[in-house]
């Protein structure tokens, strides 16, 4: 594991131990056996759960997908107060703000799954002999090219540089429905 | 076993002569048989069991080395053991090819939380559903400050007043004191390029230390508007010398702005209290602590155009508004309509039409550029119906306006005014009254009320015969006049009422395009 991914990791430790929580829920939930689940580890393991492997398609693509997907929600949330009111406002004064700033920021650096768990998607979805629906495999496609995109941006740190983006555009994503759902409520 | 086959067959032989002897040593023989065999069985009934009982690496046989055999039986033995205990034969029910024992495998299943994971989930829980609820209050602000931005940057400048508008309103109203630096900068940025240079000011002084104004761009409006401000003032103290613009004087006027292109600016009292006598040209200060300003030469050029307008010199009026226009960073939507209304006046037509363009560009919602063509479908093309349908287009566009009601009032009027002096054209004066009524409306509406709307609204008032309204405008003159105001029609209503101008040649005099 290059050190600079370390680095970004307990930069942004928060999400990764949110990340490892969630991940832990999902193998719990999956009955996957799981060797180690600690949320502090300066090592490769840090933001996720050492587990066995799984032979079963659902759970490894949940393993994969739903710690992403939490972390991802709650990163949106947190950022839609944090990003929008210092990012796109200028209002600086409030420290909840930030608070919410860099904790959607930390989230959102800690999506992805490690690798191990992405090429056992693989492996589940697209191995040989394996026996799988092609519209699984249509549907699950996207998601492990998102998977390894992230996954390296994950090694490289240079998810910290993406986070940022993400965190900077939050508000203009919300300013396509939020006035629109505003007026809604107005009416009402 | 063979010696004892050979002697049953020997006694099978002899059997007529030993028959009674050799029946009980068959018979004892068999017991003896009969004993070892149940010795025998015991015993290897007994080392089965004791080898049960005992694990495999405890197995002492003498001369055996544990060590010096192969490892192969035994590890293949312990691969069948679980990798978490050891102890228990690895597979559970559901995977009989599973490393781990149904016990170790459920025990991993349930691998407890860490707390600092559980502590910071309920954390960022708690602070998420505080974050949504803050932003939930904070919803309508961001809605309107979103749509003010978006509007901004699709060019559509009067909706985004409009929402910048309703903002500051809003902030007033609901008394958030919040500092929102990104939308103050985008709100003065954006009067600015409209050129509400006075809403601009004062909106600076209310919400900035104009001292110490902590954001460049909005610090750079400031400064602008301010060394525009001071360049006024300084103009207005060389003009004092020349009381009229006159043929005589007109050269040295124009001389004496050229010079002062490029030199300074300075007080000779406090910035605050300064008038138009205490503001001095030269290259430093006298004290040499007062703050130096440079001469704005958009703004000179703009003097320079005043003077030559005056006079009505053509080429001097276009030459002068052309400087302005390529030296002005701002109030630009301004002199850009002023040179392209002077173009159509000069019959320089082409010009006019990229200068409409031009502004179309700084701003989609522009009113003018719906003004300025029915002035070219009016003076170029003699398509009088055209220029009506270009007025109610614009009429129509600036209902559309996204919170621009007031609009209407404030820049209506002038397509009003192109839409009644095209109906003159076409002689529909029925429907020219009316525009005219409706543009005379509109600017006592908005409280900026011209001579020209109040003139032609009478005119056409006399024309078609409503000689109630005509005669309220001259009692209404004629009172002012009585109280001492200088408040009368201009000529063009006497000399149509006398019979010496038509209604064509008053709107072809180019008299009454309002801009």
């Amino acid at each position: 594991m290059k050190i600079i991914s370390l680095i970004v990791k307990i930069i942004t430790l928060p999400g990764a131990i949110l990340h490892t929580f969630f991940e832990h829920l999902c193998c719990r939930t999956c009955k996957v056996l799981v060797d180690d689940a600690a949320t502090i580890r300066f090592d490769e393991m840090l933001s996720h759960v050492d587990h066995q492997l799984v032979k079963r398609k659902g759970a490894s693509f949940d393993i994969c997908f739903v710690p992403f997907l939490l972390n991802l929600v709650f990163a949106f949330l947190l950022l839609a107060n944090g990003s929008t009111m210092i990012l796109y406002s200028g209002h600086y004064e409030n420290v909840f703000n930030w608070i919410c700033l860099y904790l959607g920021f930390s989230l959102s650096c800690n999506l992805f799954p490690q690798r191990e768990d992405i090429y056992m998607l693989k492996d589940n979805f697209y191995g040989k002999g394996k026996k799988v629906n092609i519209f699984a495999k249509i549907i699950v496609a996207p998601f492990y090219l998102i998977f390894r995109i992230g996954n390296l941006l994950e090694d490289t740190g240079l998810i910290i540089f993406t986070s940022a983006a993400f965190a900077y555009f939050v508000p203009y994503i919300l300013g396509t429905f939020v006035p629109r759902l505003y007026d809604l409520l107005s009416e009402i | 076993m063979s010696d004892n086959n050979e002697k049953l067959q020997n006694d099978e032989v002899n059997e007529p002569e030993t028959n009674g002897a050799s029946d009980d040593s068959i018979h004892d023989e068999m017991e003896e048989l009969a004993r070892i065999f149940r010795e025998e069985l015991g015993k290897a009934v007994q080392e089965s069991e004791e080898a049960e009982a005992t694990d495999v690496n405890d197995i002492e046989v003498e001369g055996y080395d544990p060590r010096a055999v192969s490892t192969e039986g035994v590890k293949a033995y312990k691969e069948t053991l679980c990798e978490c205990c050891g102890e228990r034969p690895a597979g559970t029910d559901d995977d009989p090819d599973s490393p781990f024992c149904s016990e170790c495998a459920a025990l991993m299943e349930k691998y407890p939380y860490d707390w600092k994971g559980i502590v910071a989930f309920v954390l960022v829980i708690g602070i998420t559903l505080m974050s949504l609820i803050l932003f939930a209050g904070y919803s309508p602000i961001f809605s309107m400050m979103r749509r003010g931005d978006k509007a901004v940057s699709q060019g559509k400048l009067y909706s985004a007043e409009g929402y910048y508008d309703e903002l500051i309103e809003y902030l007033d109203s609901e008394g958030y004191n919040l500092n929102l630096r990104n939308f103050k900068r985008n709100y003065v940025d954006l009067e600015f390029k409209l050129a509400n240079l006075s809403t601009v000011l004062t909106y600076i002084d209310s919400n900035y230390d104009s001292d110490n104004i902590k954001d460049k761009k909005v610090q750079e409006i400031y400064d602008s508007i301010i060394n525009m401000e001071m360049t006024t003032a300084a103009i207005q103290k060389h003009l004092s010398n020349y009381p009229d613009v006159t043929e005589d004087n007109y050269d040295d006027i124009i001389k004496e702005m050229e010079s002062l292109i490029g030199t300074k600016i300075y007080f000779t009292v406090d910035e605050d209290t300064y008038d138009e006598s205490d503001v001095e040209s030269g290259d430093y200060a006298p004290d040499g602590n007062e703050e130096v300003y440079t001469y704005e030469e958009g703004w000179i050029r703009l003097y320079q155009y005043s003077a030559a307008a005056v006079l009505d010199k053509k080429d001097d009026v276009i030459k002068y508004l052309e400087l302005a226009h390529d030296k002005s960073s701002y109030m630009k939507v301004y002199v850009s309509t002023l040179l392209a209304q002077t173009y159509i006046g000069n019959e320089k037509y082409d010009e006019a039409e990229k200068m409409i363009k031009e502004i179309t560009e700084d701003n989609n919602e522009s009113i003018d550029k719906y003004i300025l063509n029915a002035m070219l479908f009016r003076y170029r093309d003699k398509n009088y119906q055209l220029a009506v349908d270009t007025c109610v287009n614009g009429l129509n566009s600036l209902t559309k306006v996204e919170n621009g009601n007031q609009l209407i009032a404030n820049i209506g009027n002038s397509l009003s005014m192109q839409k009644t002096l095209s109906y003159i054209m076409l002689k529909d004066y029925d429907k020219a009254y009316e525009s005219a009524k409706e543009c005379y409306s509109y600017q006592s509406e908005s409280g900026n009320l011209t001579i020209q709307a109040r003139d032609i609204y009478a005119i056409l008032a006399y024309a078609t015969g409503d000689t109630d309204t005509y005669d309220a405008f001259v009692s209404e003159i004629e009172s002012y006049s009585e109280e001492g105001y200088d408040y009368s029609f201009e000529e063009d209503v006497e000399n149509y009422v006398n019979g010496k101008i038509t209604l064509q040649e008053i709107a072809e005099s180019g008299r009454y395009d309002l801009i």
